[in-house]
C-alpha cells in the first residue's frame, strides 16, 4: 500500500489547444498506465464529441503508478480538466481536489487569456503550480520569451519545465517534478470519514458514480454513508480508481481519488460539491462546497415531433446526470407547443447537448435562439426574470430592464489592439484596464453585455486579429440597457419561438437581417407569406415569401415509378418535419436564424 | 399484356446535366447485347407473354447498329408474342445518323422515333455538353422522314439557366414547323452528381425561378394546343392517336418488364430494378443470373398509391370505375378528405367519370400526387 506521503493530487490546465490533452495521454503511457497498443489519442476524451472536437468536456481522473528516482513509488492522480471558456466551473470543482497544477503553454503561442483565468483559478485554490512549456519541437517555437511572460505573470521562469508532448520529450521531468514539487496531501487517516464529490456520471448498472477527493478518514464497501448537505444515506457497494478504465478495491484512504458507488437512483442525491461522510461516525463540518453553476445562456428545446416530448423529457435527464451545469423546465410556446427552457454554461455547451441529444437519443429537435437572462423591474415596482423573450412583458409595464454583463478578458499582439478595442466598442463595451505583460503582447479587459458576446463575438475576435486573439471571460453582474422585444410575424401571426430581446440602438438592423433570413430560410408555399419584424405594433421590417408556382417532376425515367415515389415520399416527410404555425411550414434551422444573421 | 422497356446505358459521351444511367461508350457493344439477349432469354423462360410495347431507351440506343437491334428483336419475338401493329420505340440522338441507317432501324421493325433535340440554339446546346448541332438534327430528321418513320417524336428541355423566353418559343416554333407525331417537354431538374448540379453549388450556374419556368410551360401547352396537339400528359403533347402507347403503360401503373443494366420492371406483383454498373450486369448474366439490384412486393396501398399519382399526371386523370374495377375500392373511400382538401382548393377537378389535376393545379402536380403517397 502507498502511504499517504507518496500520493500526489494534480490537474493538467492549459488555454485550449495548448497539448494538454496530449501531455495527459503521454504521462498515461510512460507511467505504463497504458500500454503502447491501446493508445488512442485523446484518451482521456471519451465521449466521441470530445474526440471530434478536440476538447475535453467531463472531468476525469486517472491513477498513475509510478516509481521515481528515489526509488520509492508513487500513487499520481492526475484530474483532467475542461479546456473551454464554457466550462470553467468545471475546472473549479477538479482542482479543488488536488495540491497541484501542470500550467502548461504553448512554446510558440506563449500565455494566453485562459492561461492567466486557469492560473487564477489554481492560485486561488492555492495550489503548487509547474509551469510546462510544451511543443518545443515546433520550428516556430519561442521558449524563452514565453519564460519571460512567466516572470510578467508572476511564476519563476526557472520552475519552466520543456516538453515535447508529441514527441514524448522532458516527460520524466515532469513526473519527477510531480513528485518533488506537489505537495502530499494533509488530512487525517483516523478522522471520520470526508470526501469531497468533484463530479460524477450516471451507470445504468450502478446507478449514480460518484468522483471523489478522500480529504480524511477511510470509505470501503459495506459502509453506511451520508450525504452531508443531501442528508440522505446509501450502502456503499464499490470503491475503487480509474486507469483510466475503472478498478475495483478494498478500500479508498485520505489523500486518495478515486470513484465510489452506492446505488444512489437519482443524481440529485449526490450533488457534486456535497461531502461523504460516514453515517455512523459523521465528521462535524462539511467540506467547502462550491457555488453552483449558474447557466447563462437560455433557449427553448422543443420536439420536431409533438409525440417526442416525454422522450426529450427522459433524454434531459439523463444528460443532467453527468452534466450538473444543465438547467430545464418545462416550458409552453404557442408557436411550437410543448418544450423546455434550457439553461446552459455557453453557446458550445448548448450545441454539445443539441448534438448530443440528436446523436445519442435520436431525437428530432427544434431549438430556439439562445436568450441571456434578464432583470426586469416592472412599474408596479415587482421583480422579474426573463430569460424567454416571449415572456418580456408589454413596454408600457417595464420600468427597467437589467441585462448581464461580464468582464472580458483578451489577449492580444500589440498590433492589433485597435481592433480589439473597435470590435469591444460596436459590441457596446465599456473599457476597464490594459496592461502590457511583454511589450508586444497586450492584455485588454472590456466590460461587454453577455448578450453581444454570445453569438458570433469571439469568431469575429478571432478574424480580427487572424487568429492570435484570446477571450476569457466571467460573469460580472447586472446593468441597466435599453432593451426592446422584437417579434416576428410570419403570414400575418406573431411567432413567439422567434422573438429576441434586442438593443434599441441596434433593433432596426437586426429586424431587417432577420426577415431577410427568414426569407431566405422558409420555403416557397401553396401561398405568399410575408415575413415582419415589429417592436411593439410598429413594423420594422417586411419581407415576402413568394408562392410556389411550379413543382412537378418532369421525366420518368425508364418507368421508374418506385423512385418517383421515394421522391414524393421525401419531399412529403421534408415537409412533415417543418413546423406549422398557422398554414405556414416553417423548417427547423428558421429558429436559429438569429445565430446565423452576418453581422457585416 | 405487358411493355418490354429495353435500357442501352451508353452514350458517345454525357451530356452536363444528365443523372440517368449511361456510361461513355469506349469500345464495342457486343459483351453488353449479348448478356441483354440473355436477359430476354431468362424472361422468356416465365412463359410466352404478349407484348403492347417495346421501348429502346437509353443512354443512346442508336449507338446500336439496325443489325445489332435486328438481334435482340429476334430473340424478343422468339419468346415473347409480338403482334405486327405493336409500338416498337427507338430513342435516337441526332448525332451519327444517316438516311441508311435510319432505312435499316424501320426494316428490322422499329415504328416509332424519339429523337433527342433538348434545345435548338447552338450555345445552348454547347453549354448542356449535346454532342450534335442543329444541323445535325435536321438532317436525321429529313431522313427519319425519308426513312418511313410516320411516328417520331421531339424531346425539348425548358427552364434551361441561359435560355431567355424568346429562345424557348423559337425552339417550339422550329419543332411545330416540322409537325412531328409527339412533343415531350421537360423542365430542366438539377440532379446530384451531374455537372450541373456542381456548378449550380459553386454559384456558376443559376436555377429558373418558378415564375419563368411557368410562363415557359403555360405559353407551350397554349402554343402547341394551337398547332393541333394535344396536352394529354404533363410533360406530353400529341397529334390525334399518336399518345405513346409504351408511356402510357407507366402512366396507367400497368406492368412491363424493365431489360438491361439500371431498368425498372413491373411484373407479377414485383418492381424489379436491376444493377446500374454495365460490368456487373454482363457478369451476372453470363452466369444465367437476372440481375437485380432489387426488388420488392408492391403492396395494395402502395399499387393504389401509384395509381393514384402516375394516372394523375394525364390529363384526362384517374377513372373512377378502373380504379373501383382493379381495386375494389372508390379512391375517395381512401383520400376522401384530401380529395376533398385539394377540390376545395381548387387543384384537383372531378367529373362522374374521372379526377383529374385542374388547370391550376397542373403546374404545382408534386403538391397534389405527396396526398397520395
Amino acid at each position: 500500500m502507498i502511504p499517504q506521503k507518496n500520493i500526489r493530487n494534480f490537474s493538467i490546465i492549459a488555454h485550449i489547444d495548448h497539448g494538454k490533452s496530449t501531455l495527459a495521454d503521454r504521462l498515461l503511457q510512460h507511467t505504463g498506465t497504458v500500454a503502447d497498443r491501446e493508445m488512442q489519442e485523446q484518451l482521456l476524451d471519451q465521449m466521441d464529441l470530445e474526440r471530434e472536437r478536440g476538447i475535453t468536456i467531463k472531468a476525469q481522473a486517472v491513477r498513475l503508478d509510478y516509481r521515481a528516482q528515489d526509488g520509492q513509488g508513487y500513487e499520481l492522480n492526475l484530474i483532467d480538466t475542461p479546456g473551454h471558456v464554457d466550462f470553467s466551473y468545471e475546472v473549479s470543482r477538479s482542482l479543488a481536489a488536488c495540491e497541484g497544477a501542470l500550467l502548461v503553454i504553448d512554446a510558440a503561442q506563449g500565455v494566453e487569456a485562459q492561461t492567466l483565468a486557469n492560473l487564477y483559478l489554481a492560485l486561488e485554490h492555492d495550489l503548487e503550480i509547474i509551469p510546462v512549456i510544451n511543443k518545443i519541437d515546433l520550428p516556430n517555437a519561442r521558449p524563452d520569451e514565453v519564460k519571460e511572460e512567466l516572470v510578467e505573470i508572476g511564476l519563476d521562469p526557472d520552475d519552466a519545465i520543456l516538453v515535447s508532448a508529441k514527441e514524448g520529450w522532458g516527460i520524466d521531468d515532469v513526473l519527477e517534478a510531480i513528485v518533488k514539487r506537489v505537495p502530499a496531501p494533509k488530512g487525517d487517516l483516523e478522522a471520520p470519514l470526508r470526501a469531497l464529490i468533484f463530479d460524477s456520471h450516471f451507470d445504468s448498472y450502478k446507478g449514480v458514480i460518484a468522483y471523489i477527493r478522500l480529504v480524511d478518514g477511510v470509505v470501503r464497501p459495506g459502509m453506511e454513508i451520508r450525504m452531508m448537505a443531501g442528508k440522505k444515506t446509501f450502502e456503499v457497494t464499490d470503491v475503487g480508481y480509474f486507469r483510466p478504465k475503472g478498478v475495483a478495491v478494498p478500500e479508498l484512504r485520505t489523500g486518495e481519488v478515486g470513484f465510489l458507488a452506492a446505488t444512489v437512483k437519482d443524481v440529485r442525491d449526490c450533488r457534486v460539491g456535497d461531502t461523504i461522510t460516514e453515517a455512523k461516525r459523521p465528521a462535524s463540518q462539511p467540506l467547502p462546497g462550491y457555488r453552483k453553476a449558474l447557466p447563462m445562456v437560455f433557449a427553448g428545446i422543443y420536439p420536431v415531433d409533438t409525440a417526442d416530448y416525454e422522450d426529450l423529457r427522459e433524454a434531459l435527464e439523463k444528460l443532467q446526470l453527468n452534466d450538473a451545469s444543465l438547467a430545464f423546465e418545462p416550458e409552453t410556446s404557442e408557436a411550437l407547443g410543448f418544450g423546455f427552457r434550457c439553461g446552459f454554461l455557453g453557446l458550445l455547451h448548448m450545441e454539445i447537448i443539441r448534438e448530443r441529444l440528436e446523436r445519442e437519443y435520436q431525437l428530432e429537435i427544434l431549438t430556439t435562439a439562445p436568450s441571456v437572462e434578464y432583470h426586469v423591474t416592472l412599474e408596479s415596482g415587482n421583480e422579474l426574470i426573463v430569460d424567454n423573450p416571449a415572456d418580456l412583458p408589454q413596454p408600457h409595464e417595464i420600468a427597467m430592464i437589467a441585462e448581464p454583463v461580464v468582464l472580458a478578458s483578451i489577449m492580444t499582439p500589440a498590433e492589433y489592439v485597435g481592433a480589439v478595442m473597435e470590435l469591444c466598442q460596436e459590441r457596446r463595451g465599456t473599457y476597464v484596464t490594459m496592461e502590457y505583460p511583454t511589450p508586444n503582447r497586450v492584455h485588454v479587459q472590456y466590460k461587454l453585455p453577455l448578450a453581444e458576446i454570445m453569438y458570433d463575438f469571439f469568431d469575429l475576435l478571432k478574424s480580427r486579429t487572424r487568429g492570435y486573439a484570446t477571450l476569457d471571460y466571467s460573469l460580472a453582474g447586472y446593468q441597466p440597457g435599453d432593451m426592446v422585444r422584437l417579434d416576428i410575424l410570419v403570414g400575418g401571426q406573431k411567432v413567439d419561438a422567434l422573438s429576441v430581446i434586442v438593443h434599441r440602438e441596434k433593433s432596426q438592423i437586426r429586424g431587417r437581417q432577420l426577415v431577410e433570413k427568414l426569407r431566405s430560410i422558409i420555403p416557397r408555399q401553396m401561398f405568399e407569406v410575408p415575413i415582419q419584424a415589429s417592436i411593439g405594433q410598429k413594423v420594422i421590417a417586411r419581407e415576402t415569401v413568394k408562392a410556389i408556382r411550379k413543382d412537378v417532376l418532369a421525366k420518368c425515367y425508364g418507368g421508374d415509378i418506385s423512385r418517383k415515389r421515394k421522391l414524393l415520399e421525401k419531399q412529403k416527410e421534408g415537409k412533415k418535419r417543418m413546423k406549422q404555425v398557422g398554414n405556414v411550414e416553417i423548417p427547423q434551422e428558421a429558429f436559429m436564424a438569429v445565430l446565423k444573421v452576418d453581422e457585416d | 399484356m405487358f411493355g418490354m422497356y429495353i435500357h442501352i446505358p451508353y452514350c458517345t459521351r454525357k451530356c452536363y446535366y444528365c443523372d440517368f444511367n449511361s456510361y461513355a461508350l469506349k469500345g464495342s457493344l457486343k459483351e453488353y447485347l449479348e448478356a441483354l439477349k440473355r436477359e430476354i432469354y431468362l424472361y422468356g423462360q416465365f412463359g410466352f407473354r404478349e407484348l403492347s410495347s417495346i421501348y429502346f431507351g437509353g443512354g443512346t440506343p442508336s449507338l446500336c447498329s439496325p443489325e445489332e437491334i435486328r438481334e435482340v428483336l429476334e430473340k424478343v419475338r422468339e419468346l415473347f408474342f409480338v403482334p405486327d401493329d405493336v409500338e416498337i420505340t427507338l430513342e435516337a440522338n441526332p448525332e451519327g445518323l444517316s438516311l441508311e441507317r435510319l432505312s435499316g432501324y424501320r426494316d428490322v421493325g422499329i415504328n416509332r422515333l424519339s429523337i433527342g433535340l433538348q434545345a435548338t440554339d447552338e450555345e445552348i446546346l454547347k453549354s448542356l455538353g449535346r454532342p450534335h448541332s442543329l444541323e445535325d438534327f435536321s438532317l436525321a430528321y429529313q431522313w427519319a422522314n425519308q426513312a418511313g418513320f410516320e411516328n417520331i417524336n421531339v424531346d425539348l428541355i425548358f427552364a434551361l439557366p441561359n435560355q431567355s423566353f424568346i429562345q424557348w418559343q423559337e425552339s417550339l416554333k422550329y419543332v411545330a414547323e416540322l409537325a412531328p407525331t409527339h412533343v415531350s417537354l421537360y423542365n430542366l431538374e438539377i440532379h446530384p452528381d451531374t455537372l450541373f448540379h456542381k456548378w449550380f453549388n459553386q454559384g456558376k450556374l443559376r436555377a429558373k425561378e418558378d415564375e419563368e419556368e411557368l410562363e415557359q410551360y403555360v405559353w407551350a401547352i397554349e402554343y402547341l394546343q394551337g398547332k393541333g396537339y394535344q396536352h394529354y400528359e404533363v410533360s406530353n403533347f400529341a397529334l390525334l392517336g399518336r399518345q405513346a402507347k409504351h408511356n402510357l403503360v407507366y402512366w396507367h401503373n400497368q406492368h412491363y418488364f424493365g431489360l438491361g443494366a439500371g431498368a425498372s420492371g413491373f411484373i407479377s406483383g414485383e418492381r424489379t430494378l436491376n444493377v446500374r454498373n454495365p460490368e456487373e450486369y454482363i457478369t451476372l448474366l453470363q452466369q444465367n443470373i437476372l440481375p437485380y439490384a432489387e426488388r420488392f412486393e408492391v403492396t395494395k396501398e402502395i399499387e393504389m398509391s401509384e395509381t393514384m399519382f402516375m394516372g394523375l399526371r394525364l390529363l384526362e386523370g384517374v377513372s373512377l370505375e378502373m380504379f373501383q374495377k382493379r381495386f375494389g375500392i372508390s379512391p375517395y373511400s381512401i383520400w376522401g378528405q384530401e380529395i376533398e382538401d385539394l377540390v376545395a382548393k381548387g387543384y384537383l377537378e372531378t367529373s362522374n367519370t374521372h379526377l383529374r389535376l385542374s388547370r391550376k393545379g397542373l403546374p404545382l402536380a408534386n403538391q397534389v400526387f405527396m396526398a397520395f403517397v
